[in-house]
C-alpha cells in the first residue's frame, strides 16, 4: 500500500509547478493552463484523502472542481479570444507555422 | 505491492516532468501537448486510488474538454500567442521565491509529522463506485449538484454571448 | 593514455551537439507521429474496458462506459494534431473539423445515455446483464436512442482523405505529403479503431452485448443439454465456410481463390471450435459463444454503418455543426427525458412496456419532425467577404 503522504507529496509538487507557472508566465493561455494543473493537483489531494477514509465525498468534490475548471477555462479563453479579436488580430499569418 | 508502487512512480514522474516541461515551454502548442500528458498521467494516479468515476470524468472533462479548448484557442490565437522573448523581471524572481518558500514550509510540515499520516487501516472503498457517488450526490449534496448545473448553464450562456459578433 | 582527455572531449562535444539538435531543432517534427500514436492508442486503450463475453475482458471498470467514451475525445485531440501538422488546410477549417467531431460526440453521448438510463449502471457488464434481466435488448426499449447514436456516429466519424497524386505543388506541402505517405495507413488505422469502438459501444448498450438473440429461450435439443439456439453459431460458420468454398471454386483469379479457400478454412475451424464448445462446461460455452455473438453483432453494425454512410446524403441542413447543435443534441436530450419518463411509467405506474415505449418514441418523433422541418425551412445565408469567398459561419 502506498502511504498517503506520497500522494500528498506528489500533489504538492504538481501544485508548486502549476503555481510557479501561473506566477511566472506572461502568456494568458499559459497562465490558464498552469491553473488547470493546480486544480488537478488539488483533485489528487482530495481523492487521496477520500481513499484514506473510504468514502466518496472527496471524489465527488473533485468532480465539482473539474466542472469548475472547465467553466473557468471556457470563460477565460472566450474572453481572451474576444480581446485578441478586438485588437485586430487575424489568423491569416500562416507563415508562423514555419517557426515552431 | 511492488507493482502498484512502480505504477505510481511511473505516473508521478511523467506527470511532474510534463508539468515542468509545460511551464517552461516558450511556444504554447508544446505546452498544450504537455498539459495533455500531465492530465493523462494524473488520471492514472487517480485510477490507482480506486476512484473510477473520477478517473473517467478526468479523462472526459479535463482531457476531452479543457485540453481541446486549449488547443483550439492556441490554434486560433497563433500569431499573437506564439513567440515571446524571455526577459528577466523582478516579478519572476519574487514569485518563484514565494513559491519555493511555501513549498519548503509544506515539506517541513510533512517531515515533522511523518509517522502520523500513514494509513491507519485501509478503509474499504464501496465496490460500486458510481452508485456510491450517485447516492451521495443526489441525496446528501443535491444543492451542490443544482448549483453546478446552474453555473454550467451560466457559463455556456456567457461564452455564447462573448462569441457573438457585434453586428453594427 | 594521453589520448584519453582528447577522447573524452570529443565524446562530450558529440553528446552536446546531439542534445542540442534534439532539443532545439524543430520540435514540431514529432507532431505527426505523436498525432497518429495518440489517435490509435486512444482507440486501443478503449478496448481494455470493453467486454467481449461474460468473462472476456481486460478491466472491470465501474464507470467503464464513460472511460470508453472519453477515449474518443482523446482521438479528437489526435485528429487536431494531425491536421495541424499537415499545413494544408486553413486554421479555421481545422478548428471547424475538430468542433464537428466534438459536437457529434456530445450528441452520441446523449443518445448513449438514454440506453444507460434503462440499465441503471455505467459498468459494461451490468448493462449487458440488465438487458438479459429485462428480457429485451435496449434497442427495442429505446429505439430512437440507437438511431440517434448511429446518426451521430456516422456524422462524427473523421474520414481520412486519401493523398491524391499531384495535390500539392508547393515545397512545404510536398514535404508534408512525403511524410503523409507513411502516415496515411495510421490515419485510417485510427479511424478504423474508433469505428470499432463506436460499434462496440453501440452493441454493448443497445444491442445486448454478448447475449444471444432470445437469450432466455432455453429449449434444448431432445436428450442433450445443448440449447436449440446455441446451434446457430456453428451453423452460421458452417454456412459461411461452404459459401466461401463455393465462391472459391468459381473464382478465376488464383489469388482470390486462395483467399476464399483460406477464408473457408478459417470458418471451418471456427465451426469446429463452436461445435466443440457446445459440450464443454457452461462457462466456456457462454464465453466462446458470447464472443461470437458480440463480434457478429459488431460486424453487422459496422456493415450497416458503412452502408448508410455511403448512401446517405451528407447532412442536408448544409452545415454539420448546426445540424448537430440545432437538431441532434436537442432531440437526444428530449429522447433521454422521454425514455426516463417511460422507465418511470413502467416501474412506478405499471404501464405496459409497449405502451410506454410507443408513447415515448412517438413524442420524440413528433418533436424531431418539427425540429427538422424548422431547420429545413430556414433560409441558408452565405456570408461573403470582400473577395467574394464564402465565409461560412457555424
Amino acid at each position: 500500500m502506498i502511504p498517503v503522504e506520497h500522494y500528498l507529496a506528489f500533489s504538492l509538487v504538481l501544485f508548486v509547478i502549476g503555481a510557479a507557472g501561473a506566477l511566472m508566465r506572461r502568456n494568458p493561455i499559459m497562465i490558464l493552463m498552469s491553473i488547470a494543473v493546480m486544480l488537478t493537483a488539488a483533485n489528487v489531494n482530495l481523492i487521496a484523502f477520500s481513499r484514506l477514509w473510504g468514502t466518496v465525498h472527496g471524489q465527488l468534490f473533485s468532480l465539482f472542481i473539474m466542472a469548475d475548471a472547465a467553466m473557468e477555462t471556457a470563460l477565460g479563453l472566450g474572453i481572451l479570444v474576444v480581446c485578441m479579436r478586438s485588437r485586430g488580430a487575424r489568423d491569416s499569418a500562416e507563415s508562423e507555422f514555419s517557426k515552431w | 505491492m511492488a507493482g502498484s508502487r512502480l505504477l505510481f512512480d511511473f505516473f508521478a514522474a511523467i506527470a511532474a516532468a510534463s508539468a515542468l516541461a509545460m511551464v517552461t515551454r516558450r511556444n504554447i502548442f508544446p505546452g498544450a501537448v504537455f498539459l495533455l500528458a500531465t492530465l493523462l498521467a494524473t488520471g492514472g494516479i487517480v485510477l490507482q486510488l480506486q476512484a473510477e468515476y473520477a478517473f473517467a470524468a478526468q479523462l472526459l472533462l479535463f482531457v476531452g474538454g479543457i485540453v481541446l479548448l486549449f488547443v483550439l484557442a492556441v490554434m486560433l490565437l497563433i500569431p499573437d500567442a506564439l513567440h515571446q522573448p524571455a526577459r528577466f523581471n523582478w516579478r519572476m524572481f519574487a514569485s518563484s521565491a514565494l513559491v519555493l518558500v511555501v513549498a519548503i514550509e509544506i515539506l517541513a510540515f510533512f517531515w515533522a509529522r511523518h509517522d502520523a499520516m500513514l494509513w491507519p487501516s485501509v478503509a474499504a472503498m464501496p465496490t460500486n463506485n458510481t452508485g456510491a457517488m450517485g447516492d451521495v450526490l443526489f441525496r446528501d449534496d443535491f444543492p451542490a449538484f443544482e448549483f453546478a448545473s446552474i453555473s454550467l448553464l451560466a457559463t455556456i450562456v456567457g461564452v455564447v454571448m462573448l462569441a457573438k459578433r457585434r453586428t453594427e | 593514455m594521453e589520448n584519453l582527455p582528447v577522447l573524452l572531449e570529443r565524446v562530450t562535444l558529440a553528446l552536446k551537439s546531439y542534445a542540442r539538435a534534439l532539443l532545439t531543432e524543430n520540435p514540431g517534427r514529432f507532431l505527426p507521429g505523436l498525432a497518429s500514436i495518440a489517435r490509435v492508442a486512444s482507440g486501443i486503450v478503449a478496448f481494455a474496458a470493453l467486454w467481449f463475453g461474460p468473462a472476456i475482458r481486460l478491466a472491470n471498470l465501474n464507470a467503464g462506459l464513460i472511460f470508453i467514451f472519453a477515449t474518443s475525445f482523446l482521438g479528437i485531440c489526435g485528429v487536431l494534431a494531425r491536421d495541424f501538422s499537415v499545413h494544408s488546410g486553413s486554421l479555421a477549417g481545422i478548428a471547424r473539423n475538430a468542433m464537428r467531431l466534438a459536437s457529434f460526440q456530445v450528441a452520441a453521448a446523449l443518445a448513449l445515455i438514454s440506453g444507460v438510463v434503462l440499465a441503471g449502471s455505467l459498468s459494461v457488464s451490468h448493462i449487458v446483464t440488465a438487458q438479459l434481466g429485462q428480457g429485451a435488448w435496449f434497442v427495442f426499449l429505446a429505439p430512437l436512442g440507437f438511431l440517434l447514436y448511429l446518426a451521430s456516429s456516422i456524422a462524427g466519424i473523421d474520414s481520412v482523405a486519401r493523398p491524391s497524386a499531384g495535390r500539392e505543388l508547393d515545397v512545404e506541402a510536398s514535404r508534408a505529403e512525403s511524410v503523409e505517405k507513411f502516415r496515411w495507413p495510421f490515419g485510417s488505422l485510427g479511424t478504423s479503431i474508433h469505428l470499432l469502438i463506436g460499434a462496440g459501444l453501440a452493441i454493448t448498450v443497445f444491442g445486448g452485448g454478448w447475449l444471444r438473440p432470445f437469450a432466455s429461450y432455453h429449449d434444448h435439443f431432445a436428450g442433450t443439454s445443448v440449447e436449440l439456439l446455441d446451434a446457430l453459431p456453428p451453423l452460421a460458420m458452417a454456412a459461411t465456410a461452404a459459401y466461401c468454398f463455393w465462391l472459391a471454386s468459381s473464382e478465376a483469379d488464383s489469388g482470390r481463390k486462395q483467399l476464399m479457400n483460406v477464408s473457408s478454412g478459417v470458418c471451418a475451424v471456427l465451426f469446429a471450435i463452436l461445435t466443440g464448445v457446445l459440450f464443454a462446461p457452461p462457462a466456456a460455452l457462454s464465453a466462446v459463444h458470447g464472443a461470437f455473438w458480440f463480434v457478429a453483432k459488431m460486424a453487422a453494425y459496422i456493415f450497416g454503418f458503412l452502408w448508410l454512410r455511403a448512401h446517405m446524403p451528407h447532412f442536408r441542413f448544409g452545415r454539420p455543426i448546426r445540424a448537430a447543435w440545432n437538431f441532434l443534441i436537442p432531440l437526444s436530450a428530449i429522447n433521454l427525458i422521454c425514455v426516463a419518463c417511460a422507465l418511470v411509467a413502467r416501474e412506478q405506474w405499471n404501464w405496459s412496456p409497449a405502451g410506454s415505449i410507443f408513447l415515448a418514441t412517438g413524442i420524440v418523433v413528433a418533436i424531431g419532425i418539427w425540429l427538422g422541418l424548422r431547420d429545413i425551412s430556414e433560409v441558408q445565408t452565405y456570408d461573403l467577404d470582400a473577395d467574394g469567398r464564402q465565409q461560412t459561419t457555424l
